[in-house]
């Protein structure tokens, strides 16, 4: 069943809130930095060398924690590490909508629950470890659909061919799960030491910029 | 080259222990300036500065000039760490002049602030990848801070002129200079997260979650960057004074 | 103006409390935004409502419901569909859910309009989200829109065929579509109307009460 469990919490079709969200796409798009898929592979790169090792880390911690932990410890340290409020806030909107979800699947640690809209790696890492799957599977997972999201989004914003773009999400599917296997050894040292500082803390500078200007807009597409 | 300099204020009272190529000037009450050897640091340096702000005391710091960062003999980055704490109603105001990361550089730094929950932090840093024409080198900054022993702030910029990726839509979005200014501590004034953006310039005032707030900017120069940095922190106290008012 | 028996064929409606939620979706320019303006006017003196929209919702938007009275700011949301207005009202409703429950948290209303964004004629809600729903299309559409029928038009619980008054002009036959309906709806309710016409709204507000009075119940 654990094949099974990890395959689900990778299913877009698994009522997690992200369809609503692009992962930056939106604004990025709008302020003109992101039009071709040559854009597009850059900025899923730029993406696996800044945000992805951040939320992998957490999403690997969150599978290692006991039940007991202090969630709200590593849920704070995640909101130091994104100093934007917009996307602070798109975090939680779907680490929320995540926990409503898989709540009802498998036993979530009351801790994490009581956060109300925990930072979405800690839920989507606790969901995997519920259902049976590794910290590597939940660091995957947390760069699967940060790749996924932004692809998606770039699909349905520029019209770009969408074969196109599952060719470029693979060509980083390698790339990505490095990161993945990086973000377990930082995440093992870190709930060992109890100690978030050994965790990533990358944030990109265009990315914090350009989320504040989205929320600000008048109308978008996308709440993020 | 190693070095670990140190930095003690009381109110009314300023030691300090300089060590090659860090040296320390006073140059006003509470106030010092960074004096750092020509031409550094290099590739291998490990420099360090503890500093510790008693309660009550004020100390701004600046510098006398530019850090420009350049490539060492071997693959070891430069670093570059800050160690703070301020004490109870004890102010540090820190913004030193830019560093320039040139071409083949690879620099990192990490300041940690510690502030006491009635301390006061203003803390500036400024980025230029590389000298005019170069595309300049790697640089981390990791800033962590926290306030009344909560952790307010983890984050690490990482730029990179060579890096398409890095200097990418995801990056730094193919500007030259990162700007950034924290204000944290006691008595901040509420602020909304905004955004501005020209061709030349984005900044944005990003509000975090704690007591404090992040002005980013990127921009084509220096000079751009740290107006825009400027306009956006008087934007920050302009509001304020109207809300305190109004 | 015409009048249609909307005699309430109902499924049981889950408990959810007091708060009864009622879905209204279509495609682009039936009337959906119209429909809500309208009930919200007639309601909002008698009921508790507040509204999730999830149209793309602008400024002007805002200041049309402001302006036409009809509800306060604070008791309109707006959610973000990402492109996919059926996603969010049926295959993934958290978004929706949040906002709802947000609201029945802060004003405790008894009715709960949730309108979508506008789709084609198989985007439906989820129960999971609604208790009922309305599906809105116009006669300016074409008079073969109930013949072709999809999950909004055979299993809305409501069936509205909006602007009747423009019958003539676009050549649609209204004895056509209400036979079509019947035919595709059994015994579910359809109601041809026109929101311009004074009280055109009044089948549908027939339909809301008595929908309230048996959630109630």
């Amino acid at each position: 069943m654990t094949a099974l469990a990890v395959l689900l919490l990778a299913d877009s079709r698994l009522p997690n809130g992200g369809h609503a969200h692009s992962g930056g796409v939106e604004t990025t798009v709008a302020a003109g930095f992101l039009s071709t898929v040559d854009d597009l592979e850059l900025f899923l790169r730029g993406r696996l060398c800044t945000t992805a090792p951040v939320l992998a880390g957490f999403a690997a911690v969150a599978c290692l924690l006991d039940d007991d932990a202090d969630w709200r410890r590593w849920d704070r340290a995640l909101s130091a590490r994104i100093p934007s409020a917009a996307l602070r806030t798109a975090s939680r909107l779907q680490g929320g909508a995540l926990l409503r979800t898989v709540a009802g699947m498998w036993p979530v640690p009351a801790g994490l629950r009581q956060l109300g809209r925990p930072h979405q790696p800690l839920v989507l890492g606790a969901a995997t470890s519920a259902g049976g799957g590794s910290a590597l599977d939940a660091a995957g997972l947390a760069v699967h659909h940060l790749l996924g999201g932004a692809c998606s989004a770039a699909i349905r914003l520029l019209g770009l061919d969408p074969l196109a773009v599952a060719a470029v999400q693979a060509a980083v599917g390698g790339p990505g799960a490095e990161i993945a296997r990086q973000a377990v050894l930082a995440a093992e040292i870190a709930v060992t030491s109890d100690d978030p500082s050994a965790l990533a803390a990358v944030s990109a500078p265009l990315t914090e910029l350009l989320a504040a200007e989205h929320a600000q807009q008048e109308v978008t597409l996308f709440a993020s | 080259m190693k070095a670990l300099a140190g930095l003690d204020v009381e109110r009314g009272r300023t030691r300090w222990r300089d060590c090659a190529p860090i040296a320390l000037r006073p140059t006003g009450p509470g106030r010092m300036h960074l004096v750092q050897a020509a031409g550094g640091p290099l590739g291998g340096d490990e420099l360090r500065l503890d500093v510790r702000v008693g309660p009550g005391a004020d100390l701004a710091v600046r510098s006398a000039a530019a850090t420009v960062a350049q490539p060492g003999p071997g693959p070891e980055p430069a670093s570059w760490q800050l160690s703070a704490t301020v004490a109870a109603g004890a102010d540090l105001d820190w913004r030193p002049e830019p560093t320039v990361v040139c071409a083949g550089a690879d620099y990192r730094s990490h300041l940690r602030v510690d502030l006491d929950s009635t301390a006061w932090l203003v803390l500036r840093e400024q980025v230029l990848l590389g000298r005019v024409g170069e595309p300049g080198g790697r640089y981390r900054g990791r800033l962590t801070v926290t306030v009344g022993g909560e952790l307010l702030m983890d984050t690490e910029t990482v730029l990179d002129g060579a890096d398409p990726a890095l200097s990418g839509p995801a990056g730094s979005g193919g500007f030259r200079v990162f700007g950034s200014l924290l204000v944290a501590g006691r008595d901040l004034p509420a602020v909304a997260e905004r955004a501005d953006r020209t061709p030349t310039l984005i900044s944005a005032v990003l509000p975090l979650d704690g007591p404090g707030y992040l002005i980013l900017a990127l921009g084509r120069t220096s000079a751009l960057v740290s107006a825009g940095l400027a306009a956006e922190a008087d934007r920050v106290t302009t509001a304020a004074g109207i809300a305190a008012r109004g | 103006m015409h009048r249609e028996e909307t005699q309430t064929v109902l499924p049981a409606a889950r408990p959810r409390g007091r708060a009864l939620r009622i879905g209204i979706g279509g495609p682009v320019g039936g009337g959906k935004t119209a429909l809500v303006a309208a009930l919200c006017r007639a309601l909002s003196t008698e009921l508790s409502v507040v509204v999730v929209t999830n149209d793309i919702y602008t400024t002007e938007d805002a200041d049309f419901l402001r302006r036409n009275g009809v509800l306060a700011d604070e008791r309109i949301r707006a959610v973000r569909t990402g492109c996919c207005p059926h996603t969010a009202i049926r295959d993934d409703i958290t978004a929706n859910l949040d906002e709802v429950e947000e609201l029945e948290r802060l004003h405790d209303p008894d009715l709960v309009l949730v309108e979508s964004g506008g789709d084609n004629l198989t985007a439906t809600f989820s129960y999971g989200l609604i208790d009922r729903q309305i599906f809105v299309v116009d006669v300016a559409g074409g008079d073969k829109v109930p013949r072709k029928g999809g999950p909004g038009v055979t299993r809305s619980d409501l069936l509205v065929i909006n602007k009747i008054d423009l019958a003539e002009l676009v050549g649609a036959d209204l004895d056509v579509m209400r036979n079509d309906s019947a035919a595709q709806r059994g015994d579910r309710p359809t109601v041809l109307i026109s929101l311009r016409a004074e009280h055109g709204v009044a089948p549908v507000l027939d339909w809301v009460r008595r929908s309230l009075t048996a959630h109630r119940a």
